[in-house]
């Protein structure tokens, strides 16, 4: 048993909060569907940037979240994550050690028969991490999303992305071709039938170009990549277990976001089809299903790594299956993050995430 | 007379039940005698040198010497008695194996407050010792050790010495050699001998013989 | 065949008891007292590393600053962002109500996973741990004294040392009153490629390698020294025992070996025989002796914590866990001191010719040769011993010197008494007192095993008393001048502080300060005192070992520090020397004093000086001088006017009661050691004469023919053995006092730091004297009730049998 020990048995019930998408032990101590006195989302409050693409320490939880799909020149496929989480133990900053804002950062490259992870801490006050809105600049340690000069109307549309990790590396460099996206309505995002919300947009139009380094071997590699910003204080309702979250890049230039938040009544469905030129129309409740295809033995839990995932309403009707099944986050809240290809009624990439497991 | 059993008898408790050794026994012996006293094994010959030395006491029966009865006599009489009036001689030789040649030969008779430096030295010299004086017993031969054990009883003097098989671990020729160096020694110093021995050989040296047999005098 | 020659050979066991029992007896204590010592050394050990692990976190690399005591906030932050997994760590003295703790701040976002450990109770929560007022997290010892004293959430867990605590790097900032002052920072094992050097990075800190053994196991080293040494003693006279014990037991079955040879038994299997009923012998003896060993370590384990926590301030648990490896040590030193002590019985056995009667004397013969040898390889040892003591260097050349000595003077023992016997016996006339000298000297060999044993044990208490007595006097003469204050008051916070030294001055005659702070000097963490030096209580009290003509006005004006003895001997600073105090000032060394029973360096510096650079020093503490007969008056006055509790104020005679109890204890463990080691030493001698006893018979009966009575026999046979021991007494006095010389000027002065004068107490002597000769004549009671009860048909068997 050692320090860290302890620490990690702590630290377990803050990264609830910072991680809804992580898995929520039920009922731990109400944090998870009661917002104390930190803000919340409201339907209709409107989202301005670049402001909004800095911090939003009165709420409880927010997050910087890029997934890649990328290939190198010889045609190998990587999945790329970089991950920035903030989770507030109380709704201020403060300067120094006893700043309650505090940082996680997540960074994993998955191939085919790989998949690597790093995680970091941090706590705020002391510029050991932290997200400054304009120029754009999100760190920890030594890890950067860093806004670079740019032509377009947003400070996210060019960034480059950077983490290392013991026996990784990467350096990528991020250029949307399309627009902002807001998702729910106009960035208000339900996550339950009891009205659960949080702040939700994204950047699903990246281009990529850089280079990953694995075990002191850098391969050159373009891709796509994906950027979601979400903050809340209440993420999800009580009898929430996990959730599957599909973030899809159709060959057709369309995207889709897609999750289904689980619990004992069958769970909460929610989509948002956007157009190649980034007009989103977010899908009705209920419009969604998915249905585990394959379930794979991941370490000692049994995951269903692959997904029929099914929209109807659109005709649409795909098989994803993962580049690797083994894209097991093993940081100090465990769940699954990986690449996905989809065949059926499109065709495509993309990355799944899978919490509660 | 200088000594006197009188009806002495005398039984040990062994394993096998008691078992009488002297019978009432008469004997008598004067001074300067030299008496040899044989028998089968077991006929109590030691015991009844043992009784005459003081280092043993009988069961019934008065042991006089020089008038007192030692038979009577405590702890602290009988050591008198054997400082005093006895010199023992035996077998295993006996030598205090921390003094040298010297110091044990006169040893008795300083216990017995009889140290005569003239004397000794005449001892020595007869004994065929004066090359062993500084000497430790354990360097010595059996022979070598028993004319030491001689000349240690007989420099004290005592008017009675007693001898338990004082041969009985030398060789013949080495043990006749020490008998008649005894036999001599004695008879200058005019003291008696009581020799227990199983050989009718050295027996026939001395004055007289007493024969024990069952417990009796035969 | 074998067994029945097993059962031949073992019926001597059944025929003698008491050799049996003396035998088993003789390794059982020798084993347990050694066990025991180790199982004591294991406890505190592991009780060192479980604190050294989780306080300092000394399996890591750790980052510490060049100068002074602090690393800005920054840099942590410049390493983090430059990619180096590095974590902070906040730490200092802290008073809780009145008690004093090492508080460890840390960060747990980015300790490394191998910092060490303690557990927490599953109801942490990281929210109530960063936040305020904060968590402590303590041992169940801590937290008792914690209790009610801080608004802190208390949380207890099993693997804390006593006088630490653990808390968040923000409380520990705040409550320190260090803001952005970071103490140290860990480095993780696991660390990105290509880190950018530290050097261009921050060039004000450096690398500290992971040290391999906690600084307090160093501190302690020569107290476990000590301990070792006595456990090894003891094992040793055992051993002893155990060679008399066995040789006796293979000469008395030298018959019953050659039958058993003559009746076709191959050596070899006897061999086998012997060793295999060895081990079992040894094996039993091995487990009664852990079991002992262990009794005696619950017993000594209260007072060797006491010991460690006075003089070290080191925790040690007053329970013992049983370790396997222990057990297993305990057995294997059984087993190899068994082998050891029979390997010369075993070689006989092996190299006895077929036909060799049995000579139980010859056993005992002396061999002139041997002591000769005896005494030629004890003189060469005690000349390298004092040539050691002249030219060594370190803790260990101390106990070199001691082990010449001891040993040493062990061999030459029965050499010198024979040389003294013989002459005894030249110069003797009558036949009796002759022969008693000569049979004596004759005796030695038999003896001399258990009269070296006596003599260590002996010269040990003589040498070890000395010791402790000096001390002792040296420390309450110290202690009358250092507590020159009538009453020593402590305040409970700032503000009652402040109140106390405007309510005072009015009151006494001083009021001087005791203010201190801890910081690293030269490399070592220490105290550093303000004193208000103009004051005449320092000037005419204070122990000054050495100083410049001017010390206390060089002090006062803030030109000049003290230094303690065991800081000046260990950095070999002398005189003039300028130190670089925390905060980066430097001062030269104008004194240097006496500062008995704290292991720990230490400084003073003038209290104007002292202020000035440690502002935010905490102000609770102070001696007050006043009139004697006043005492009494103001510390009712301070309690009951002034309103402070009355634990907070002491009086000088309190404290120096106190301090006397603290040093008392201190040396229990030492005192119950010698008691144990003289204990064996006794029991050597009996088993000796037990020995000699039963062989006695034929070197007596002669005496006996010749008209010495049994009794008088006997008594002098009490006057040889009292003889004996009183030589081995009066040799052990100028042995042990050189002990005590070694013990107080090389041994102290390496181990602790500080040198004593030696002081002599010939009424100790006496009672040591005493305690012998009452061990003596309970060592010869058996032996001699055989002799004197012996039957006059037992004597005359001698003469009758051929044995």
């Amino acid at each position: 048993m050692n320090v860290r020990r302890i620490v990690a048995s702590v630290l377990t019930a803050t990264l609830v909060l910072v991680l809804p998408k992580a898995g929520i032990p039920q009922g731990f101590a109400g944090l998870g569907s009661t917002a104390d006195s930190f803000a919340i989302p409201h339907p209709g409050g409107r989202l301005a940037f670049p402001a909004d693409h800095g911090p939003h320490p009165d709420f409880r939880i927010e997050w910087w979240y890029a997934t890649a799909n990328l290939q190198a020149e010889d045609g190998t496929v990587f999945g790329v994550q970089w991950t920035l989480f903030r989770s507030a133990l109380a709704p201020r900053t403060e300067s120094g050690w006893l700043d309650p804002q505090i940082w996680m950062g997540h960074a994993a490259i998955t191939t085919k028969d790989k998949h690597f992870v790093a995680e970091r801490l941090a706590r705020g006050g002391v510029g050991q991490a932290g997200v400054v809105a304009e120029p754009f600049f999100a760190w920890i340690d030594d890890w950067e999303m860093k806004g670079l000069p740019h032509s377009g109307a947003d400070q996210l549309d060019k960034v480059s992305l950077r983490a290392t990790g013991k026996d990784f590396s990467y350096r990528l460099e991020l250029s949307a071709k399309g627009p902002l996206v807001l998702q729910g309505d106009q960035g208000y995002s339900v996550k339950s039938a009891e009205g659960q919300a949080s702040y939700y947009y994204s950047q699903p139009f990246y281009e990529v170009s850089g280079s990953v380094d694995i075990d002191g071997k850098a391969v050159r590699v373009r891709g796509k990549a994906w950027l979601d910003r979400e903050w809340s204080s209440q993420p999800l309702a009580k009898d929430q277990t996990g959730w599957e979250w599909f973030s899809l890049h159709l060959n057709s230039g369309e995207k889709l976001m897609a999750f289904r938040l689980r619990s004992a009544r069958g769970g909460y469905t929610s989509a948002n089809w956007i157009s190649p030129a980034g007009n989103p129309t977010p899908l009705p409740v209920g419009s969604l299903q998915i249905t585990p295809v394959r379930i794979a033995r991941v370490g000692n839990k049994d995951i269903p790594v692959a997904w029929r995932v099914q929209i109807p309403a659109r005709g649409f009707d795909v098989t994803t299956r993962p580049l690797n099944d083994q894209a097991w986050m093993a940081t100090t809240t465990p769940y699954w993050e990986g690449p996905i290809t989809f065949e059926g009624s499109a065709k495509g990439s993309g990355y799944l995430e899978m919490t509660g497991y | 007379m200088l000594l006197s059993l009188r009806n002495v008898s005398k039984s040990y408790t062994t394993a096998e039940g008691r078992l009488d050794i002297l019978k009432a026994i008469d004997f008598d012996l004067d001074a300067g005698e030299s008496v040899a006293l044989t028998g089968e094994s077991g006929s109590g010959k030691s015991t009844l040198l043992h009784l005459a030395g003081g280092l043993d006491h009988p069961d019934t029966g008065q042991i006089l010497s020089a008038g007192r009865d030692i038979a009577a006599l405590d702890d602290r009489g009988r050591a008198e008695y054997r400082r005093a009036a006895v010199g023992l001689v035996f077998q295993q030789f006996n030598l205090i194996p921390s003094l040298d040649v010297a110091a044990n030969i006169s040893f008795h008779a300083k216990l017995a407050g009889r140290h005569d430096r003239e004397w000794e030295r005449e001892l020595v010299g007869r004994l065929g010792v004066e090359a062993l004086l500084s000497r430790y017993p354990e360097q010595l031969s059996g022979g070598q050790q028993q004319r030491v054990a001689i000349g240690r009883t007989l420099a004290a003097r005592p008017p009675l010495v007693l001898a338990d098989e004082p041969t009985g671990n030398l060789d013949e020729s080495t043990g006749d050699a020490v008998i008649g160096i005894m036999l001599s020694l004695t008879k200058s110093a005019g003291a008696a001998l009581l020799m227990v021995t199983h050989s009718s050989r050295l027996a026939q040296m001395l004055d007289r013989k007493v024969h024990l047999s069952g417990g009796k005098i035969v | 065949m074998l067994w029945t020659a097993a059962t031949a050979l073992l019926s001597h066991w059944r025929r003698r008891p008491l050799q049996l029992a003396t035998l088993v007896l003789g390794l059982s204590l020798a084993t347990a007292l050694w066990s025991g010592v180790q199982a004591i050394n294991a406890e505190a050990r592991a009780s060192y590393a479980r604190a050294s692990s989780v306080l300092d976190q000394k399996e890591l690399t750790q980052l510490v600053p060049r100068r002074g005591d602090s690393i800005p906030q920054g840099t942590y932050t410049k390493l983090r962002r430059a990619g180096w997994n590095v974590s902070p760590v906040i730490e200092g003295d802290h008073r809780i109500g009145n008690t004093r703790v090492r508080l460890i701040g840390i960060d747990p976002l980015t300790m490394p996973a191998k910092a060490g450990g303690f557990k927490t109770g599953d109801t942490s929560n990281l929210t109530a741990f960063m936040s305020q007022p904060g968590v402590l997290i303590v041992s169940q010892g801590t937290a008792l004294k914690l209790k009610g004293q801080t608004r802190m959430q208390l949380q207890i867990s099993p693997d804390m040392p006593d006088g630490a605590a653990f808390t968040d790097i923000g409380i520990a900032e705040s409550v320190l009153d260090r803001r952005g002052e970071l103490s140290r920072l860990l480095v993780a094992v696991e660390q990105r490629p290509d880190l950018p050097s530290l050097g261009t990075l921050a060039p004000e800190i450096a690398l500290r390698e992971p040290g391999d053994r906690p600084d307090v196991a160093q501190l302690t080293d020569s107290f476990h020294l000590n301990l070792t040494a006595f456990g090894f003693l003891a094992f040793v006279v055992g051993l002893f025992i155990v060679y008399a014990t066995v040789g006796l037991a293979f000469e008395q079955r030298r018959t019953t070996f050659r039958t058993l040879r003559s009746l076709g038994l191959p050596l070899s299997s006897l061999t086998l025989l012997l060793v295999a009923e060895l081990l079992v012998l040894a094996f039993v003896a091995g487990v009664v002796g852990v079991g002992i060993g262990y009794i005696v370590a619950s017993l000594l384990l209260p007072d060797v914590a006491a010991t460690l926590q006075g003089l070290y301030g080191a925790s040690v648990p007053s329970a013992l866990s049983i370790r396997p490896s222990w057990w297993a040590t305990g057995l294997a030193m059984a087993i190899a001191g068994t082998i050891v002590s029979s390997a010369e019985s075993l070689w006989r056995v092996r190299s006895m010719p077929l036909l060799t009667a049995a000579q139980p004397r010859a056993w005992l013969r002396a061999t002139t040769v041997g002591i000769r040898l005896q005494l030629t390889v004890g003189l060469l040892l005690l000349i390298m011993s004092g040539a050691l003591a002249t030219f060594g260097h370190g803790l260990m050349a101390g106990f070199a010197v001691l082990g010449c000595l001891l040993l040493g003077a062990a061999l030459m023992l029965p050499g010198v008494l024979s040389a003294c016997l013989a002459v005894l016996q030249k110069r003797s006339s009558r036949a009796l007192v002759t022969w008693f000298w000569a049979d004596t000297r004759q005796q030695l060999p038999g003896l001399s095993l258990a009269l070296m044993a006596l003599l260590l044990a002996l010269a040990a208490n003589v040498g070890v008393g000395t010791m402790v007595s000096s001390f002792r006097m040296t420390f309450i003469g110290w202690l009358d001048q250092r507590l020159a204050a009538e009453l020593y008051v402590m305040a409970r916070d700032e503000s009652e502080a402040s109140r106390l030294r405007a309510w005072l001055p009015a009151r006494s005659t001083s009021v001087l300060p005791i203010w201190s702070v801890a910081g690293e000097v030269l490399g070592e963490r220490l105290e550093i005192f303000g004193a208000a030096a103009d004051d005449p209580t320092y000037r005419d009290n204070w122990p000054l070992l050495s100083g410049t003509v001017d010390v206390w006005d060089r002090i006062a004006a803030g030109r000049g520090v003290l230094v303690n003895e065991q800081f000046w001997r260990r950095k070999g600073v002398g005189i003039g020397t300028g130190l670089v105090l925390p905060g980066g000032w430097e001062v030269p060394i104008v004194g240097v004093y006496s500062d008995y029973g704290n292991p720990k360096g230490q400084v003073i510096v003038g209290i104007d000086a002292f202020a000035a650079h440690y502002p935010q020093v905490s102000k609770l503490r102070y001696g007050v001088r006043v009139p004697p007969a006043d005492a009494a008056g103001l510390k009712e006055r301070l309690i009951s006017e002034f309103g402070l509790p009355a634990q907070n104020v002491i009086d000088q005679t309190t404290l120096k009661r106190q301090s006397r109890a603290v040093f008392d204890r201190t040396f229990v463990v030492t005192g119950a050691l010698n008691a144990f080691t003289l204990g064996v030493a006794g029991f050597a001698m009996f088993s000796s004469l037990l020995t000699l006893s039963g062989i006695r018979l034929p070197q007596l009966a002669p005496l006996w023919a010749m008209g010495i009575r049994r009794r008088d026999l006997a008594l002098l046979e009490v006057l040889r053995t009292l003889a004996l021991w009183l030589a081995t007494f009066i040799a052990a006095v100028p042995v042990g006092l050189a002990l005590a010389w070694v013990l107080l000027s090389i041994v102290n002065v390496e181990a602790f730091g500080w040198r004593l004068p030696m002081r002599i107490f010939p009424r100790d002597w006496l009672i040591l004297a005493i305690v012998a000769l009452s061990a003596a004549i309970v060592s010869i009671f058996v032996p001699l009730r055989r002799l004197a009860t012996i039957a006059p048909s037992d004597l005359l068997r001698v003469f009758a049998n051929e044995r």
